[in-house]
C-alpha cells in the first residue's frame, strides 16, 4: 500500500482534528494576507495621494489635520486663510508649483473642491469625457464618483453626507475624468470662484478690484499645495511660512512618516503581525500531530515493526503535516484574497480609493513562510515518531 | 542454519533478561519460547527479530549476523523476510482489512491478498475498516498481513493467550496451514503450554 493512501486514511480517521488544524491554519493565512494587502493598499494610497507636493499652506493648527484634510481628504481642515497673503507665497522665489484649494461642500460624501488645472495636472489626470469647467458652477467629476456630463447637483455644507444644501446654485458636470488610482477619483473639481462665491467670498478675480461685492467678504480658501525647486527649500520654506505669516506650512512626507508611526502602520508592524498569525497557524498544525501522536505510537510501532524505515516513518508523518499547511495554505489564499476583493466591493471608501490585489514579494515571502513554519511543525512530532520504541509499544499499547 | 544466538543478552534499567543465550534454529524446525510471564521470552524473539539490539552477543539470520547491519539493514531484513502476529494483533483501525494486508508487502500484490482472504474466511470483508471487526474476524487478519509477503519466518507473540481451547487451536491451524503453504518457520513466544505439541523445538525459560 502506498504512503499516500495511508496519509489520507489517517488524516480522515481524524476528521475534526485535521479540519480544525487546515481551519487554522487559512484563518492564519488569511488574516495575514489581509494585513498585507491592506497595508499595501494603504501605503500606495498614501504615496499616490502625496506624489509631489512638498509643502502643505494652511491655517494654524495641527500640520497633520492639515495634511490629511488637504492632500488626502480625509479630515476636517484647520480653518481658511486669506487669498491675498496666500498669494506671496505662491510667487515665492523658490516654489515651482501652486495649486490652491477651497473646501467646504459635498455631494453625497464626494468632497466639491475648488481649484485651478494645475491640481489636475499635478496628478496626470485626463478627462475621459467632456471638457473642463469653464465658467463658475461647472464642475468635473472623479471616475468613482458617479455623475457624468450633463448632471446637475447642488452640494451640501461641510465634508461628509448630510449637511443642508445649497439650493440657490447648481453645478453641472462638464467632465469626467479617467480613473488615476489617486485620491482626484473621488473628488468634484471646479472653480476656486465656484466655492468661494458660494460660500459669500469675492472670487479669486474679483478680489483684484478696488472694492468688494455687496455682501461678499475677501476670498479665503482652505490651503495651498506646493512644490519646489529644490530640496532645500522644503525645509527652509516652512519655516519663513511658520514665522512670517499668521499661516502654517507642513511638510506631507514628515506627517505621514508621524502618523505611520503612531498607528502602528509601518512594515515591520505588519511583519510582525503577520509573523504572529503564522506562528499561530504553525502552532496549530503542530498542536494537531503531537496530541494525536500518542494514540498513533501503537500503529506507528506496527510500521516499524514490518520493515517500514525510520525515514519512512519520518516522511509520512511529515506529509502529513504538509497536507495540513498546504490545504490550509491553499483555503487561507481563497478566503484572504476573496476575502480582499469582496471588500472592496462592500466596503465604500475601498472601493472609492481603487483598492486592489498586489501580489508583492511579501506576498510570496507570507506564503512560504507559512509553508516553512508548517514544515517545522511538522518535523517535531515526526522526529518524535521515527524514533518510536518498537519493541515497548507492542508490549504495552491495545 | 536459520537462526543462531551466541551468548545473547539484553540488559533493560540495569537488569539482565536473557542470561546469555545461545541458540541454534534450522529451517521449517518451529521453535516455541515457552515460559512464565517476565521470564524473557518476548524479548528474546524480538531480539531474533530484530525489533531489539542484544546488550552482548551476537544474533545471525542465514548468513546475516545482526552485528554488522544498520537500522536500516535491519528493517529491509524484517520486510523481506519476517511476519508478524501480534500478542494485541496491532491492526491499524481506519485502514480495510486489505490495507492491513497489503501494509506488510514489499511489492503490491492484489491476487495474493484476494487468496489469503479467501483461505482465511475473510471473503467479502476486503473493504470493512479493521477497527469493526469481531476478535476472531482481527486475529485472521492479523494472520493474513504476517504472512502476505510470504515470509521466510512468522514470529507470533502469544497468539493463542487469551483464547479458549478451541479458538486456540483454530489460530495455531491457520499459522501453520499458512506457514506450510510459504516454507516459513514459526517462531512462538508464549505462556500457553497447550500449544507445544506443535513444535519441533522448545525452549523453556524461567522467569
Amino acid at each position: 500500500m502506498n504512503d499516500l493512501t495511508l496519509i489520507l486514511s489517517s488524516l480522515r480517521s481524524r476528521w475534526l482534528n485535521s479540519l480544525l488544524s487546515v481551519l487554522l491554519t487559512a484563518f492564519g493565512v488569511m488574516l495575514a494576507l489581509l494585513i498585507l494587502q491592506f497595508g499595501h493598499h494603504i501605503q500606495n494610497r498614501l504615496s499616490a495621494d502625496g506624489q509631489g507636493i512638498d509643502i502643505v499652506v494652511g491655517a494654524k493648527g495641527s500640520p497633520l489635520q492639515l495634511i490629511l484634510s488637504s492632500v488626502y481628504h480625509i479630515d476636517i481642515p484647520t480653518g481658511n486663510i486669506p487669498y491675498d497673503e496666500v498669494q506671496k507665497w505662491m510667487k515665492h522665489g523658490q516654489v515651482k508649483t501652486a495649486i490652491p484649494l477651497a473646501l467646504g461642500d459635498n455631494w453625497k460624501g464626494y468632497r466639491i473642491v475648488g481649484t485651478t488645472p494645475a491640481y489636475m495636472k499635478h496628478y496626470g489626470a485626463e478627462l475621459a469625457q467632456g471638457q473642463i469647467w469653464g465658467k463658475a458652477f461647472e464642475a468635473v467629476a472623479g471616475s468613482s464618483v458617479g455623475l457624468k456630463i450633463g448632471d446637475e447637483f447642488t452640494g451640501a455644507h461641510g465634508l461628509m453626507a448630510g449637511g443642508h444644501e445649497h439650493e440657490e446654485e447648481h453645478y453641472t458636470i462638464t467632465g469626467v475624468m479617467k480613473p488615476t488610482g489617486t485620491v482626484l477619483d473621488r473628488l468634484i473639481l471646479t472653480s476656486l470662484d465656484s466655492v468661494l462665491e458660494i460660500h459669500g467670498h469675492e472670487g479669486v478675480e474679483h478680489a483684484h478690484h478696488d472694492h468688494t461685492h455687496e455682501g461678499h467678504t475677501e476670498p479665503e480658501i482652505t490651503a495651498l499645495l506646493l512644490t519646489t525647486k529644490s530640496p532645500i527649500a522644503n525645509i527652509n520654506l516652512p519655516r519663513s511660512i511658520n514665522r512670517e505669516s499668521a499661516l502654517q506650512a507642513a511638510n506631507p512626507a514628515l506627517e505621514i512618516a508621524r502618523l505611520t508611526s503612531m498607528l502602528g502602520l509601518g512594515s515591520q508592524s505588519f511583519a510582525a503581525l503577520s509573523a504572529l498569525l503564522i506562528t499561530i497557524a504553525a502552532l496549530s498544525v503542530f498542536a494537531g500531530l503531537a496530541g494525536s501522536l500518542d494514540s498513533r505510537m501503537g500503529d506507528l510501532a506496527v510500521l516499524r515493526a514490518i520493515g517500514y524505515s525510520k525515514r519512512r516513518v519520518f516522511k509520512i508523518i511529515t506529509l502529513e503535516g504538509m497536507m495540513i499547511v498546504i490545504s490550509g495554505l491553499g483555503l487561507g489564499l481563497v478566503m484572504g484574497l476573496g476575502g480582499f476583493v469582496l471588500l472592496t466591493h462592500i466596503v465604500t471608501p475601498l472601493q472609492a480609493s481603487g483598492a486592489a490585489i498586489s501580489f508583492t514579494s511579501n506576498f510570496i515571502l507570507v506564503l512560504l513562510a507559512v509553508l516553512l513554519a508548517g514544515l517545522t511543525a511538522a518535523i517535531l512530532p515526526a522526529v518524535r515518531a521515527s524514533r518510536v520504541d518498537v519493541a515497548r509499544q507492542l508490549s504495552r499499547s491495545a | 542454519m536459520l537462526f543462531e544466538t551466541e551468548n545473547v543478552e539484553y540488559t533493560a534499567n540495569g537488569r539482565s533478561i536473557l542470561g546469555k543465550r545461545s541458540l541454534h534454529i534450522d529451517a521449517g524446525k518451529h521453535l516455541l519460547l515457552l515460559g512464565p510471564s517476565g521470564c524473557g521470552k518476548t524479548t528474546l524473539m524480538n531480539v531474533m527479530a530484530g525489533l531489539l539490539r542484544a546488550s552482548h552477543g551476537e544474533v545471525s539470520y542465514g548468513d546475516k549476523n545482526y552485528v554488522s547491519l544498520s537500522d536500516q539493514d535491519l528493517d529491509r531484513l524484517r520486510a523481506e523476510n519476517f511476519g508478524f502476529v501480534f500478542q494485541k494483533l496491532h491492526l491499524i483501525g481506519h485502514l480495510t482489512v486489505a490495507q492491513n494486508i497489503a501494509l506488510a508487502q514489499t511489492t503490491p500484490d492484489p491476487a495474493r491478498i484476494q487468496t489469503l482472504t479467501n483461505d482465511l474466511g475473510l471473503s467479502g470483508k476486503e473493504a470493512q475498516k479493521a477497527r469493526d471487526l469481531s476478535v476472531g474476524e482481527a486475529q485472521r487478519v492479523a494472520i493474513a498481513r504476517a504472512v502476505s509477503n510470504n515470509p521466510k519466518v512468522i514470529f507470533a507473540d502469544e497468539p493463542t493467550s487469551a483464547l479458549d481451547d478451541a479458538n486456540a487451536a483454530k489460530v495455531m491451524d491457520l499459522i501453520f496451514t499458512q506457514a506450510a503453504k510459504t516454507g516459513a518457520t514459526v517462531i512462538t513466544a508464549t505462556h500457553d503450554a497447550r500449544i507445544k505439541d506443535r513444535f519441533e523445538t522448545i525452549l523453556e525459560m524461567a522467569a
